[in-house]
Order: structure tokens, then C-alpha cells, then sequence
């Protein structure tokens, strides 16, 4: 659905979010939770999603690039690859987590093991 | 020698005070025979009926699953200097004259670590649990190079060798497969021994579901490819 000429409404919400995202940005550096090169490096990243959102063909170079035809399909892709990543790290995340818990519950259970036979002696 | 009897227990009020009278403690060449229950986060009245029977507890405050109790119990076996460690069921599915066949082996250290195995005779065991097991075993043997006719067997037993060698990492039931790992790259000698299993509706139903064999084989691949 197409308003004002060819404004995509996708558009506008992708650059609301964006402005929130910014928005976040800018409290957890007003927080001190970000330094100043942090504070700049996530503007620079939110702020060009914008830019990229509304100049049509922009990513096309970058396609061409990695050797694809259109921006829209190396977006895609790149996407695909970067949520597989991202399940691969939780992956090996939990797996070490439920590790360490066991680990915690096992030294607590030795523990209390050896208090339960000494009170027998 | 001393002999530890290791029975992982998580809600098992039903059966396990029966299984703990079962077990005989005096066996050839063993000086002393201790019973180790690990309770692995039972909210039912396990804890009490191994706490009024003359056993050694350990209670694990979070349940953490079986290979979680079976680590605990080798840990506690290498602190506190056992010689031999048997895995025992819980649920009343092992026959208490089969841990000395299991024993025996080792006694006479023909071998570190021996399996009793349920399917050399596969009397009264139900198809479908057959063809789980089996299934398991291919795997197994893919993951681990070491072929077993019994990967999910519930009774083994280890020589002190084999406890100070095989460190569990897996939480649940895969820890039945990681056993084979183990055996393997510690070049463990391995011996199978036909064992006979109770099957009852009870036994059966706390089992291992076919369905379950998917969350083992991505446990299992993780443990063999990612595992630090």
C-alpha cells in the first residue's frame, strides 16, 4: 500500500523502529552504559538503515559486489546467515549454561553429602 | 575391595525402597558394598525413604537428569576412594541377580567397564522398545566408533581405572550413549554380559520414549562436535 507518492507504509514503520531503536541508543549512553565511540558507531548504523530504507537501488552496488543481482536478495541472505549464526551461539550458550548448573548443583549436593556422614560418626 | 552401588533416583517413592531391600551387599573378594542414591531434584518422597534407609544420600537441589546423577555419583566415588561403581535403576526394571554376573569381570579384571546388556535375551521386551534401542545403537556407533548391543543399558559397571577416567558432560539420558564415548578414546577395555529386564507398566512407562531419540541425537552432536 502505497501514500504520499510511493511511500511505502513499510517504510515508515522500519524508520519509527529505527527511530526507537535509536532512541534506546541514546539513553543508555545518557546512562553512561555507552562511551562516546559506541554512541556514534550505533547512530551510524541506525542512521544509514534509514538512508538505505529511502534512496531506491542503493544496495544494488552492494549486491553487484558479492556477486548478486538485486539489493533486496543480498539483504536476504545476508540476514539468513546472520540469524544462523546468532542460533548457533545460543546453541553452544545454553549448552555450556545447563554445564555450569549442573556443576553448581553437583558441588552444593557433594557438600551437603559429607556433612550428612560426619553428623552419622 | 570396595564397591559402590549408584542408583539414580528422580520420583521414584513407588519403587525404590523395594529396589534398595533387593540389593544383596556381600559378593566375592568385596570387603565393603555401599549403596549411593542420588536424588536428583525428587519432589516426592524419595529423599525420605533413602534418608530412613541405611544408604549414603545425595541430594541434587535442582533436578538436572540422568547423566547429571550419574556424574555426581562417579565424582562422589572418586573422592572417596571406591574401587568398583554399579549403575542401578531406580524403577525396578534390573534383576539383583544379575550384579554379580556384571561384577565378576571386573573382580577378575578381565575388564574396566562391563555392560549388562537386555538385548541378548530379549524375552518379554516390547518391539518398539527394541527398535529404540537399536536405533540408538547405530548411533551410537556413528557418533563414537564403539558398537554395543545395548547403548541405553541402565546396569554397568567400572573398575577404578574407568571412574577416574570417564567424565560425564551430557545432562539427560544421552549420558547412556556418552558412556561408549568414553569408552573409547580412554581405550577402555569393554565387556558385555547378558542381563535379564523386569518390564512392567511402571518400568515401562518412566522409560525412554522412541519420540525422545531426536533431542538425544542433537545432545549427542553437540557433546561429540562442540563440546569444550
Amino acid at each position: 500500500m502505497h501514500i504520499f507518492g510511493g511511500l511505502a507504509l513499510i517504510k515508515i514503520f522500519f524508520t519509527i523502529f529505527a527511530v526507537f531503536a535509536w532512541s534506546r541508543v541514546f539513553i543508555r549512553f545518557q546512562a553512561k552504559d555507552l562511551n562516546i565511540k559506541e554512541f556514534i558507531f550505533w547512530s551510524l548504523v541506525w542512521g544509514a538503515m534509514i538512508v538505505l530504507v529511502f534512496i531506491p537501488g542503493k544496495t544494488n552496488f552492494l549486491a553487484k559486489m558479492v556477486g548478486m543481482e538485486r539489493g533486496n536478495d543480498a539483504m536476504f541472505f545476508l540476514g539468513i546467515v546472520a540469524l544462523f549464526y546468532a542460533t548457533y551461539r545460543l546453541y553452544v550458550k545454553i549448552n555450556e549454561q545447563e554445564k555450569e548448573i549442573t556443576r553448581l548443583v553437583r558441588a552444593l549436593a557433594l557438600k551437603n553429602a559429607k556433612k550428612s556422614t560426619r553428623k552419622r560418626k | 575391595m570396595k564397591l559402590g552401588i549408584l542408583i539414580p533416583a528422580y520420583n521414584e517413592e513407588k519403587t525404590l525402597s523395594t529396589v534398595i531391600k533387593s540389593i544383596p551387599k556381600k559378593y566375592p573378594k568385596i570387603d565393603q558394598t555401599e549403596i549411593i542414591v542420588v536424588s536428583d531434584g525428587s519432589i516426592d518422597k524419595t529423599t525420605e525413604i533413602a534418608r530412613k534407609a541405611k544408604v549414603i544420600l545425595i541430594e541434587h537441589d535442582l533436578n538436572r537428569g540422568l547423566g547429571g546423577a550419574l556424574g555426581t555419583g562417579f565424582e562422589y566415588a572418586r573422592r572417596n576412594d571406591f574401587d568398583l561403581l554399579l549403575t542401578f535403576d531406580a524403577d525396578g526394571q534390573h534383576n539383583q541377580d544379575d550384579i554379580w554376573p556384571v561384577l565378576k569381570p571386573l573382580v577378575q579384571k578381565k575388564a574396566d567397564v562391563v555392560i549388562g546388556s537386555r538385548l541378548k535375551k530379549t524375552d518379554g521386551m516390547p518391539w518398539y522398545r527394541i527398535v529404540g534401542i537399536w536405533g540408538l545403537n547405530l548411533i551410537t556407533f556413528m557418533f563414537f566408533w564403539v558398537w554395543t548391543t545395548d547403548s541405553q543399558s541402565g546396569l554397568r559397571a567400572f573398575n577404578r581405572k574407568a571412574i577416574e577416567k570417564i567424565d560425564i558432560q551430557t545432562n539427560k539420558m544421552e549420558v547412556s550413549s556418552e558412556f561408549f564415548y568414553e569408552i573409547g578414546r580412554k581405550n577402555l577395555r569393554l565387556l558385555e554380559v547378558p542381563i535379564t529386564s523386569i518390564y512392567t507398566k511402571y518400568s515401562l512407562e518412566k522409560g525412554q520414549k522412541n519420540i525422545n531419540g531426536f533431542r538425544i541425537i542433537s545432545k549427542l552432536i553437540y557433546r561429540r562436535f562442540f563440546s569444550k
